[in-house]
């Protein structure tokens, strides 16, 4: 059976979401379908104002309502620090942590030769304008621990050390309560070679 | 649901959902792969390192409806070294996508592709000196494109197979056609590539040798000239636009 045209319309436009199939998208148009009127527009409102509002910190490039975004502005944040991360959702991590004080600089992407990403596409300048301007003590990276992730953190040590400025990577290894029996072969190395004294 | 095994190296990636991925592998068994790897965006997976790029497991994998399912695997070498070098990693990922972009699914000369692919990646691994990589690229186009069916013709012309020329007397590669041209064809072709005595030397001893017979072959222009030479004919031979060469020219020149 073919759908009507304003149900067709909604159900492919929900399709066109991150990892939402053809079903999928029908049961989410059938519950828009269900819902009061009232939580419709509540809906489309919320979508519509994180359009509208939500933009890129010009410093820091992390998704704001503000520009400089909160972050860039507050002032109890350690400003000789800067994390650089490759998207928002890992600030988001990093923040739930409760351990870092510093500010940010979102690169919105990685160094990704076979998919034709190079560091032309990412905002390295900006970051590099930014040391210049603010002259912090370190820049430590918080990137993937993925090919793409060390090729952009080698990429970046190799610019910033010129600089006078300390390069820090986080560290690689086993997950809080993993069995090290079950970890695989390559993180295991990784957890040994960046193994530290006990003090 | 069969199972079956297979040793592969792990040479592209694409995000599936929400912590799944689908990964792009040449396999010694079966050639070009597509499979799904469940889970491996999450901190606690145990196929996470394994499934990062540029890395050779011993693989089982359940056959799916569409792609195949990674169940477990085992490292046999991860080329570490590559990982702390940019060169290295750049060449590597150059190497990568050569494999993939003239590797087919179900190969006939799968085994020989892994094992070139695997040398490669493990010569780039240990090797140091740009040179050394430079010539173990090299080595590794010549020799792939040898097993995928364009070997490059260096001992006459690749236009008109006049024979009675010495070879020291072509001074021009046709990418296009795939050999040295004498300089009668060269007026027709439509791009050639200057090439000398010393470019032919350097192809012929990379298709044999490990390592150059002799040492002053080992001058970083000239091989970086034959790479140049090659990179024109590996492209004019694949169907996609290579996207790692610009990138070599961006970080690693």
């Amino acid at each position: 059976m073919q759908y009507t045209k304003p149900l067709a319309r909604l159900i492919e436009e929900f399709q066109k979401l991150p990892g939402i199939g053809p079903k999928s998208a029908q049961r989410m148009a059938f519950q828009i379908l269900k819902m009061p009127s009232a939580e419709v527009q509540k809906f489309c409102d919320a979508i519509l104002e994180a359009k509208e509002k939500i933009k890129y910190c010009r410093t820091c490039f992390n998704m704001s309502s503000e520009d400089p975004c909160e972050i860039c502005t507050d002032t109890r944040r350690d400003k000789h620090m800067i994390c650089v991360i490759s998207e928002t959702k890992d600030l988001i991590a990093l923040e739930r942590t409760r351990e870092y004080k510093g500010k940010y600089h979102v690169l919105q992407g990685l160094i990704s030769p076979l998919d034709g990403i190079t560091p032309n596409d990412l905002r390295i300048k900006e970051l590099l304008e930014r040391l210049d301007k603010e002259n912090p003590e370190e820049v430590i990276l918080a990137l993937n621990p993925s090919v793409e992730g060390e090729a952009t953190s080698l990429y970046l040590s190799r610019l910033i050390k010129p600089l006078g400025i300390k390069v820090t990577r986080i560290a690689f290894g086993l997950p809080a309560g993993a069995d090290l029996e079950y970890a695989d072969e390559v993180t295991l190395a990784r957890a040994l070679e960046g193994r530290r004294e006990i003090l | 649901m069969a199972n079956y095994k297979a040793q592969a190296i792990n040479l592209k990636s694409y995000n599936l959902g929400e912590s799944d991925k689908i990964m792009v592998m040449y396999s010694r068994e079966h050639g070009l792969i597509r499979c799904v790897a469940k889970g491996v965006k999450k901190s606690s997976s145990s196929l996470g390192g394994r499934m990062q790029l540029i890395v050779a497991n011993n693989l089982l994998l359940a056959k799916g409806r569409n792609l195949d399912i990674v169940c477990q695997a085992e490292v046999i070498e991860s080329f570490s070294s590559i990982r702390n070098d940019m060169t290295k990693l750049i060449y590597s990922f150059y190497c990568a996508e050569l494999i993939n972009n003239f590797g087919l699914e179900n190969d006939t000369n799968s085994k020989i592709i892994y094992d070139l692919s695997f040398e490669a990646l493990k010569n780039i691994s240990i090797f140091s000196s740009l040179e050394e990589i430079l010539w173990t690229v090299i080595r590794f186009k010549l020799r792939l494109m040898e097993a995928v069916g364009y070997a490059i013709e260096l001992n006459q012309c690749v236009r008109c197979n006049d024979i009675e020329h010495n070879y020291s007397s072509y001074h021009f590669f046709c990418p296009e056609s795939g050999g040295v041209i004498c300089g009668k064809c060269e007026e027709k072709a439509n791009k050639t590539l200057e090439i000398d005595k010393r470019h032919i030397s350097i192809f012929k001893d990379a298709q044999i040798y490990d390592f150059p017979e002799d040492n002053s072959n080992f001058d970083k222009t000239l091989l970086y000239s034959c790479f140049n030479i090659l990179k024109e004919y590996v492209s004019a031979k694949s169907d996609k636009k290579l996207k790692t060469p610009e990138m070599i020219e961006t970080l690693c020149c």
